[in-house]
């Protein structure tokens, strides 16, 4: 598979490739890879690296140097990073920056990335009101992903690696919108790019044809070899690794054919599986050479056309030194190296930063901050902005970029189509609210009362004398004022009337308008322990609506954490004048009213196990066809499953009719999660295409029993309680279809199981004992894992001041580019100004909006 | 010449050259002829079937048992099509040759998600290969320039997908008093300075710029009255105030949402149905009083139509092919293009029998009188004279 050829290369490099390989098997991470490989370089001057450049890698780091190189890779510059880098010389400093990257998030992602994915099969046949629970849900759970990436981005030690994934998802970009509600995929996506953004080239590209988010955004799922959809082949040429214009049209249908069949297997937790009863097995003519390829050949025929390095290159130079396009001349020896080394992204990265080009003035005002660089840049300098942590996923949408939204395939527009004049006015007032030197009453408002609720939240610290509430609001003619109150059978106690100070300005900003937007924000209340302890409800009142032409008020609430546990408010009821048409969407306060949400303690799942052992939450019909001569068949998912030895998420069986009784059952490698079978025994089919696949068959009467006899006792019982539960699971799955797609089909198969006199006499019947259905296995509440608040150590502009004055330094010398603020007069002229003057200048002046 | 190349030899002229070196004689035509365009997006999704309906297809009643809208509920445009009912105040237009449909509008491999297909129709693509930038941006920057507009667009609403350009002035907007409310400066470029920041800084002046012309022609401009009080009619309320103050700009942008009909979808498309037409019959008056109509011409889309046979929770799902509509003063009315055949369906759907790039191609050569658009290969004869 590799064509990896040691022709002309230095002993050196050998031995550091050789040590990224062995790494790369050992699993060693990353940043540990990165520094053995540094040590390497350092100690044998010789390499490659330092005879290409010069000595001006050994020039001590100025302050400039300095917020150039850290503006570049992350985000701003900070006090730390200033502290940090003192004294250094460039090349040290490119190591700080090349050693400093991480393979996994510095704030754990929410937890249910880890956790199950949900039943997305399930939207086919739910019932509405379940169906809009289910996607506001989903829609939760992004607008958390979002807040979770934005508190990563400011407070990691590595806001490299942040930009670095930045860069992927922009370069392979994904859309929620586009996804079917797969928030977990997007994450599982996110995650990806961190493992892998920093390695093989060949590895990521291998990657993204198997991820999940990407199969479904971009139609692959369905492309199978009688008609293969082309998006993913197109985009995989065209915007990930060749660039247009350098393979043929027919290269896209060619490559189209090798990538059918690379799918998502929903039953196997949302994990990519090779279907290769979809895949072409055909011979596919790519670049001039033929074969059977499949998607991995495809990548690896990509690796080896010249127009693959210069189009990587030239998107690493983009991100690294300019926004306009390397020259052929400066990307000649980048792409030497990546063709000789492997595509060694950390290789190429790190050339990037040692060039003479990446250190010139030219370079150093060369780029347009993106909307999430813009502020996150500004809040890692000043610290105190941090304080609009919450807010700023929806300010950045605002200004054209929603993060795990992307417009399309191509991205964001980046450059200076952030800063059109339809968007400026908008970024300019995004911007001096940021730095709190916005004149509006109301920014400033809310920067005290941001700065005076300070304290970091964390789950699970409530003592019995407070709860946690979690709001958003949209503000018109200034905020919405709410009050809380605890109901028992009487009024327990009420909070007075106050204003929610975190809204969005619609009249600023326009409507939030998707959900999955909202900027949500967590606020402690203090109420008597023994009102808390007797209450049966909360009750959120909203007492000011009010809208106009240019804008609309109305407050959110999402739900409240009490003594551990999460109480949604899509379960509490409504009572305003506009009550919205959908009961999940209750707590959408769009006119005066209130929402009364049950905070009575509910009884966790493993509590109400009943006696019986073999249990399921629910089954339902995923595929089916009848009257169709001895090739009937029919799909069922158990859903929730609980048996004496595990709990299963689900399981998926296959029925088949072959005529007179004769039905198999039938399950395959992807078919349970987690996994229903231990042993591989040999007389199981095996698929050769992808490897994995073995599939399990358990026959009513004759059959090849070899398979039933590979199972170990408890997976017998298991297959036996399925085989006796098939004529009731049927029948409890036929209820829900009715009036759906597979009536048809289902009403057979109720016929084919409802008589049937072999099932007694079976060899299942030995000790097959019956599902109990039990829906209270399916109850899993929606858990409110609130993302954590940045650390922040400053609180305002004075503050920085005082840190700053300590050190010598103005501000300037942590916000500008890489360019010494005597260049520009009017920044100079108000050096020694407040602080709050020095910002606003800054702000005035276009330098602000560039790096 | 592929579509691709052709694209590219467009684009190639490069991005900032193209926009400035704006063709002259196009740019004085534009401006002098003011032409504008609306554009109206039925959100969700549109059923067409039931917009413009065949009410002699046995087909469309076989379908639709239930949705299907008898001959009573109906208004005939002639003996094979009739309008929904509620669509009546667009009759008078109808009968002044002022509305035409064009029938069965679509594009090769149908996507079925409102995302993904409201991005295609929004930027010129197709189920096999996404488009970029909104489909008109970068043929209307060309030919208007950058100086000579007020705005090149201006949507009234948030999402910017159609009007997303790496250059140009396209706005977006909830109000024009939310747009005015408070003052801008333009960015300082004073001391070092460099191509990218001269280049920001001029973006800066220029919004200064674009937004004092607006505020100026802005004062004068009267309120609009005698529009529906509907979500669409305030947007195109607003559409016709900036028209009233003599704004230089060939493109808008409106929104009509709610035709995801899944369920009970007769009484929610009657309201919508109701809403659209009063929405535009109040803006062809008004515009038709101020003398603007001629110059006028309002064009909808949708993501897709919906599905032929109705669902069984009394709505339909997502389709394909769908008809849409035109209105100006100076269109040539009619009904246009030819209706998918009901009795040969594509997995369920109508299959679409017009490209609906076809349609973009006709509006920018001969409303804006742009020929060499990036749509030139789907010219088709059939729209030829749709406007006159």
């Amino acid at each position: 598979m590799s064509n990896w050829k040691p022709n002309g290369l230095s002993a050196l490099n050998l031995a550091s490739i050789h040590i990224m390989r062995m790494t790369t098997m050992l699993r060693i991470d990353i940043g540990k890879r990165l520094a053995l490989l540094l040590m390497l370089v350092l100690c044998l001057p010789l390499s490659t690296f330092a005879k290409a450049n010069g000595t001006h890698l050994d020039q001590p780091l100025s302050n400039a140097d300095a917020r150039h190189l850290f503006s570049r890779t992350g985000f701003g510059y900070s006090l730390a990073q200033h502290d940090l880098v003192k004294g250094m010389s460039r090349r040290e400093a490119i190591d700080v920056i090349l050693s400093g990257f991480r393979t996994e998030p510095f704030a754990p992602m929410p937890a249910w990335v880890d956790g199950d994915a949900p039943y997305f099969w399930s939207l086919r046949d739910m019932e509405r009101a379940d169906r809009v629970r289910f996607e506001r849900d989903r829609d939760l759970e992004i607008s958390q992903l979002r807040q979770w990436w934005i508190s990563e981005m400011l407070q990691t030690p590595s806001p490299q690696t942040e930009r670095l994934v930045l860069f992927w998802h922009d370069l392979m970009p994904t859309s929620y919108h586009g996804v079917n509600y797969q928030s977990v995929a997007m994450a599982r996506q996110n995650a990806m790019f961190r493992q892998l953004g920093l390695g093989r080239f060949e590895d990521l590209l291998k990657a993204i044809i198997r991820d999940p988010a990407m199969l479904n955004y971009l139609d692959n799922e369905n492309s199978r070899k009688q008609s293969p959809n082309e998006n993913l082949a197109r985009e995989l040429l065209e915007r990930f690794s060749m660039g247009e214009g350098n393979y043929h049209e027919d290269t896209v249908k060619e490559a189209a054919r090798a990538l059918t069949g690379y799918g998502v297997s929903h039953d196997y937790n949302l994990a990519f599986r090779f279907q290769t009863w979809k895949h072409d097995k055909g011979e596919k003519n790519l670049f001039g050479q033929t074969g059977k390829f499949t998607g991995d050949d495809l990548v690896a025929l990509i690796m080896k056309q010249d127009a693959t390095a210069e189009f990587i290159a030239g998107k690493f130079w983009r991100l690294l030194v300019s926004d306009k396009a390397a020259t052929t001349k400066q990307l000649a020896p980048l792409t030497a190296q990546l063709k000789r080394n492997d595509y060694d992204l950390a290789a190429l990265y790190q050339s990037i930063l040692m060039t003479e080009a990446f250190w010139q003035e030219e370079n150093r005002i060369a780029r347009v901050k993106s909307p999430v660089t813009l502020q996150i840049a500004a809040a890692r300098s000043l610290e105190y902005p941090k304080m609009l942590w919450q807010s700023m996923s929806v300010t950045s949408a605002s200004l054209g970029m929603s993060l795990f939204a992307p417009p399309n395939v191509s991205g964001w527009n980046e450059g200076t189509a952030f800063t059109t004049a339809g968007r400026l006015k908008q970024r300019k007032g995004i911007f001096d609210n940021l730095l709190g030197i916005d004149s509006s009453n109301e920014s400033k408002e809310t920067a005290n009362v941001m700065g005076n609720m300070m304290q970091p939240m964390t789950n699970g610290m409530m003592s019995d004398n407070g709860f946690s509430i979690t709001m958003a609001a949209e503000n018109y003619e200034g905020p919405a004022n709410y009050r809380l109150e605890l109901h028992a059978d009487s009024v327990l106690w009420k909070s007075d009337e106050q204003a929610w100070l975190r809204g969005h300005d619609t009249q600023r900003f326009g409507r939030v308008g998707n959900m999955a937007n909202m900027p949500w924000h967590r606020l402690a209340v203090t109420a008597p322990a023994e009102a808390i302890k007797e209450a049966k409800t909360l009750r959120v009142l909203f007492l000011n609506d009010n809208a106009g032409p240019d804008g609309d008020r109305n407050l959110y609430v999402r739900g409240l954490e009490l003594a551990g546990a999460w109480y949604p408010a899509s379960l509490g009821v409504q009572t305003s004048r506009c009550v919205p048409k959908n009961p999940a969407n209750a707590g959408n306060l769009w006119c005066n009213g209130h929402i009364d949400i049950p905070i009575a303690s509910t009884q966790g799942v493993d509590e109400v196990l009943t006696d019986a052992s073999y249990q399921v939450g629910d089954v339902r019909v995923r595929w089916g066809n009848a009257n169709v001569a001895k090739k009937e068949r029919l799909e069922l998912t158990l859903e929730s499953v609980a048996t004496p030895h595990q709990r299963y998420r689900n399981i998926s069986v296959e029925l088949r009719h072959k005529g007179r009784g004769k039905i198999d059952l039938r399950l395959n490698s992807y078919s349970c999660w987690p996994d229903c079978f231990s042993q591989l025994a040999e007389c199981l089919w095996r698929d050769d295409l992808d490897g994995t696949t073995r599939i399990w068959s358990f026959a009513l009467r004759g059959g090849n029993q070899c398979h039933y006899r590979s199972l170990t006792a408890s997976e017998q019982e298991l297959i036996d309680s399925i085989w006796m539960s098939i004529p009731a699971l049927v029948s409890h799955a036929a209820k829900r279809e009715q009036g759906k797609r597979y009536e048809q089909a289902i009403n057979r198969w109720v016929e084919l199981t409802q008589d049937n006199r072999w099932l007694p006499r079976s060899v299942y019947a030995r000790s097959g004992e019956e599902f109990v259905f039990n829906s209270e296995l399916l109850k899993k509440p929606y858990q409110d894992t609130t993302v954590n608040a940045p650390p922040i150590l400053l609180t305002t502009a004075e503050q920085l001041h005082s840190q700053l004055q300590l050190r010598n330094l103005t501000v300037f010398d942590l916000v500008l580019p890489g360019i010494e603020v005597n260049a520009f007069p009017q920044l100079s002229s108000a050096v020694h100004k407040p602080i709050a003057e020095q910002l606003d200048v800054y702000s005035k002046h276009a330098v602000s909006q560039l790096y | 010449m592929n579509r691709r190349d052709l694209i590219k030899q467009l684009l190639g002229m490069g991005a900032a050259g193209c926009v400035f070196g704006a063709d002259p004689l196009l740019a004085k035509q534009l401006a002098a002829n003011g032409q504008r365009l609306i554009l109206l997006e039925l959100s969700g999704a549109n059923d067409g079937l039931n917009t413009l309906v065949p009410y002699r297809n046995d087909h469309y009643y076989r379908l639709r048992p239930q949705l299907g809208l008898p001959e009573s509920k109906i208004i005939k445009l002639d003996d094979n099509y009739g309008l929904h009912k509620n669509l009546e105040p667009l009759m008078q237009l109808w009968q002044n040759a002022e509305l035409a449909w064009v029938q069965g509008l679509g594009y090769p491999k149908p996507n079925r998600s409102h995302f993904k297909s409201i991005a295609l129709w929004e930027t010129g693509g197709d189920g096999q290969a996404d488009g970029e930038n909104g489909w008109l941006t970068h043929d209307i920057e060309h030919a208007l320039g950058q100086q000579l507009a007020d705005a090149h667009g201006i949507s009234l609403v948030d999402d910017m997908a159609l009007f997303s350009s790496p250059s140009g002035r396209w706005l977006s907007m909830k109000s024009t008093s939310q747009l005015m409310q408070t003052e801008y400066t333009p960015a300082s470029n004073e001391g070092y300075s460099n191509a990218l920041m001269n280049q920001v800084a001029q973006q800066s002046q220029e919004l200064e710029s674009m937004l004092s012309s607006l505020a100026s022609k802005l004062d004068k401009a009267q309120q609009v009255t005698r529009m529906p009080k509907s979500g669409l009619g305030r947007q195109l309320s607003e559409v016709i105030r900036l028209i009233r103050a003599g704004l230089d700009t060939p493109v808008y942008r409106v929104r009509l949402p709610g035709f995801d009909t899944h369920e009970n979808q007769l009484g929610r498309h009657n309201r919508l149905m109701a809403e659209l037409a009063k929405a535009v019959a109040a803006t062809r008056k008004n515009l038709n009083d101020d003398g603007e109509w001629q110059n006028t011409l309002i064009m909808s889309y949708s993501e897709f139509g919906r599905r032929a046979a109705e669902n069984r929770s009394g709505g339909t799902d997502h389709g394909a092919a769908a008809p849409h509509f035109l209105t100006g003063g100076a269109l040539n009315g009619g009904l246009y293009g030819a209706a998918p055949d009901l009795s040969s369906l594509i997995n369920g759907d109508p299959a679409f029998t017009m490209d609906y790039r076809s349609l973009y191609q006709q509006v920018l050569s001969s409303w804006f009188n742009i020929g060499e658009n990036q749509f030139v290969d789907y010219s088709d004869a059939q729209l030829a004279s749709i406007i006159s």
